[in-house]
């Protein structure tokens, strides 16, 4: 066992993920969302996060290394003169998958690769959601106990696709990618961005906790929490708060997985989980026992997520540097 | 109520609600679509099945109803069935019933297709494995042998729209969609708290993929739920479609996933999904012109009036069920009805 309660049987667990996912690679050296899909910038984003440890895995680092030159080259090759990423290689628009790049790249050593992490983060940093029409909150302004979404409507976050409203997947990631990246995005837009990110999640939280695709409320009925969006934002506002709405959303997240739900779910869950210091041995069994099964095929996404957790990936660590400085600074 | 009716009137609709408010958009003067577009048939069948219950006869219930429509191709054909299911729902209630699912399946099977491929692209949850296990869909696909395509995540051909409704000009839609010989739309019968009525035409959402435009599929919000309609089932209009609706037991009032169970003990099926929907409606004692996005596209689609559809099998008198619906959509009722109780 290892400090995570960790055995031999898990590693090798992980080491048959690790497998699977060189497998998957396109010849290309991108990954598409499923097997044999046209190359996209989310799914090998995040097999390049999930494989780039595996490098120095005595068993399978060539292969890995292999595997992760490819995908370092896919992604930089796409990378657009603003600093973002398209979609796929149908897909030229940029947007929430520029995140995900972002936070893969940031996590390798070469300087060059960080370099364009910090270009996709200036990128995202620039593109938040759209605001709502002026005549709107002209309108809240007047009317503020008239809301029927009963969520503060300024608040903007970040956006699936550029030009759209923001939404809590993508806002959190964005909130990931500005603490991974700090002091090296603009100031002080980046700890504008921060508050506003997270001034968003909290405002969009579910009556029960957690949180959901971004309402908490809607036709005058409370909606319910999603597992893998409330690992997310989890995951983005981190263990340094004291707010209601996380504490909320850790028992939401604890209450949602009490059974098995996806391998996404609880990889998500064990990523969350683990950045808040949580015990996960359970939860990590039970990734192994999901795995056996093999309906339905995964999608690289899950496949990515799941060698994360099983490698102990600390996708949430950069939320206690910046995060708190700010706070420091902001008193 | 008259807090939501105020908030949209003045913000203006189709721009509000974080996009979600689309159901009233500006009508654009002249023809709004493409002239290739155009495919509203001189009349239009539309058949009424009487199912009680959800049970193993469903499959031999939807073949008879098949074989209403001998004009249905099907025989070594690639068969794309899209039901709709969109939440966890333990009750049956806000999703396309798996036995609906596992019967159609079937059905086109035993009636010759080449292959029967079941695509959904939810529009909430990104987590289809979670949707596929809890909503019954996933133990059908296993005991078919079917093979499920995730429409939010398959490879994608930006495609011209031929409606110009909305503003959207063109959509990135899935290869499974574009390969497709037949295009089956499973919906449930159910009313909806933007749009009125979700059905065969509303269930087109789904295959706009959520790995382009996220979750929820923003963009058809902003450009307006019912322009959105119009303009998806404008570009489909040219691929050979058909519907089977499952109203064995539907949703009223605040659908399509908060609302009651309404049992209403029919399947409707059809070519014209606009005569299917408007059929639909009327058995769920709603006028079907006072749909705003059914009424526009009636005018190109398909029919909507009860002169242009030919009823098979039952008729719409004897299975009417009174369906709620939430106050903002009150105008939208046959006749004023006492409460369904």
């Amino acid at each position: 066992m290892d400090s995570r309660g960790i055995c031999v049987e898990e590693n090798e667990f992980a080491h048959g993920l690790a497998r699977r996912l060189t497998e998957l690679q396109n010849a290309d050296g991108g990954w598409g969302t499923v097997e044999a899909g046209v190359s996209a910038t989310e799914p090998t984003s995040w097999a390049l996060r999930a494989l780039d440890p595996i490098v120095r895995d005595p068993e399978l680092g060539l292969s890995a290394a292999a595997a992760r030159e490819r995908a370092v080259n896919w992604l930089a090759l796409r990378q657009l003169q603003d600093g973002a990423w398209p979609g796929s290689e149908r897909v030229p628009e940029p947007g929430a998958s520029t995140g995900i790049a972002v936070l893969a790249l940031a996590a390798c050593p070469e300087p060059e690769l960080r370099d364009r992490a910090v270009a996709g983060g200036q990128w995202l940093l620039e593109h938040p959601g759209k605001r709502i029409a002026w005549r709107t909150r002209l309108w809240l302004r007047w009317n503020p106990d008239r809301n029927p979404l009963e969520m503060d409507m300024r608040l903007r976050g970040w956006p699936w696709m550029r030009g759209m409203w923001g939404w809590v997947e993508p806002t959190s990631i964005a909130l990931l990618t500005f603490r991974v990246l700090g002091e090296r995005l603009s100031q002080p837009g980046v700890s504008q961005a921060i508050d506003d990110g997270e001034s968003m999640l909290l405002d969009r939280t579910c009556p029960d906790g957690g949180w959901n695709h971004g309402l908490g409320r809607s036709h005058d009925e409370d909606l319910w929490p999603y597992p893998d969006s409330t690992a997310f934002a989890l995951l983005a506002l981190g263990p340094d708060r004291s707010d209601e709405a996380v504490d909320e959303g850790i028992t939401a997240l604890r209450r949602m997985l009490e059974s098995p739900v996806s391998r996404l779910a609880t990889a998500l869950g064990i990523l969350a989980f683990e950045s808040f210091g949580e015990n996960t041995v359970e939860l990590h069994q039970r990734l192994v026992r999901e795995w056996a099964d093999p309906f339905p095929p995964p999608t690289t996404r899950t496949l990515a997520l799941s060698l994360m957790a099983a490698r102990g990936d600390r996708l949430g660590a950069a939320v206690g540097s910046v995060g708190a400085a700010k706070r420091g600074t902001s008193g | 109520m008259a807090d939501r009716r105020e908030f949209v009137r003045v913000t203006g609709g189709a721009t509000v609600a974080l996009g979600l408010a689309g159901c009233r958009e500006q009508r654009e003067p002249g023809p709004s679509w493409d002239s290739s577009a155009y495919s509203k048939p001189d009349r239009s069948p539309v058949a009424i099945l009487a199912a009680e219950t959800y049970g193993k006869e469903l499959s031999d219930l939807v073949s008879r109803g098949l074989a209403l429509f001998p004009e249905v191709r099907i025989r070594d054909r690639r068969v794309l069935l899209k039901p709709n299911f969109v939440e966890v729902d333990q009750a049956g209630v806000i999703n396309t019933h798996p036995l609906v699912l596992h019967a159609a399946i079937e059905a086109f099977r035993r009636a010759g297709a080449a292959e029967v491929v079941v695509g959904e692209g939810p529009g909430h949850r990104r987590d289809t494995e979670y949707l596929l296990r809890e909503t019954g869909i996933g133990p059908v696909l296993r005991d078919t042998g079917a093979r499920f395509v995730d429409l939010n995540l398959d490879d994608v051909t930006r495609v011209p729209l031929l409606g110009r409704f909305g503003s959207l000009g063109s959509l990135y839609l899935p290869d499974t969609l574009l390969g497709a010989d037949l295009l089956v739309s499973l919906p449930k019968l159910k009313t909806h708290h933007w749009a009125g009525v979700t059905l065969s035409l509303k269930n087109m959402f789904g295959i706009i993929p959520g790995g382009v435009y996220g979750w929820p599929k923003n963009a058809l919000h902003m450009a307006g739920i019912g322009n959105s309609i119009l303009d998806i089932n404008a570009t489909l209009a040219r691929m050979d479609r058909f519907t089977i609706v499952d109203g064995i037991v539907g949703m009223d009032g605040n659908g399509p996933i908060q609302g009651e169970p309404r049992p209403a003990g029919v399947m409707v099926m059809g070519v014209d999904h606009v005569a299917v929907d408007a059929t639909c409606c009327r058995l769920m004692n709603i006028a079907p012109e006072r749909v705003d996005y059914l009424r526009r596209a009636s005018m190109f689609l398909g029919n909507l009036t009860t002169d242009r559809i030919d009823q098979r099998a039952e008729h719409v008198a004897g299975h009417e069920t009174v369906f709620r619906l939430i106050d903002d959509f009150a105008g939208l009722r046959t006749v004023p009805a006492a409460s369904p109780g």
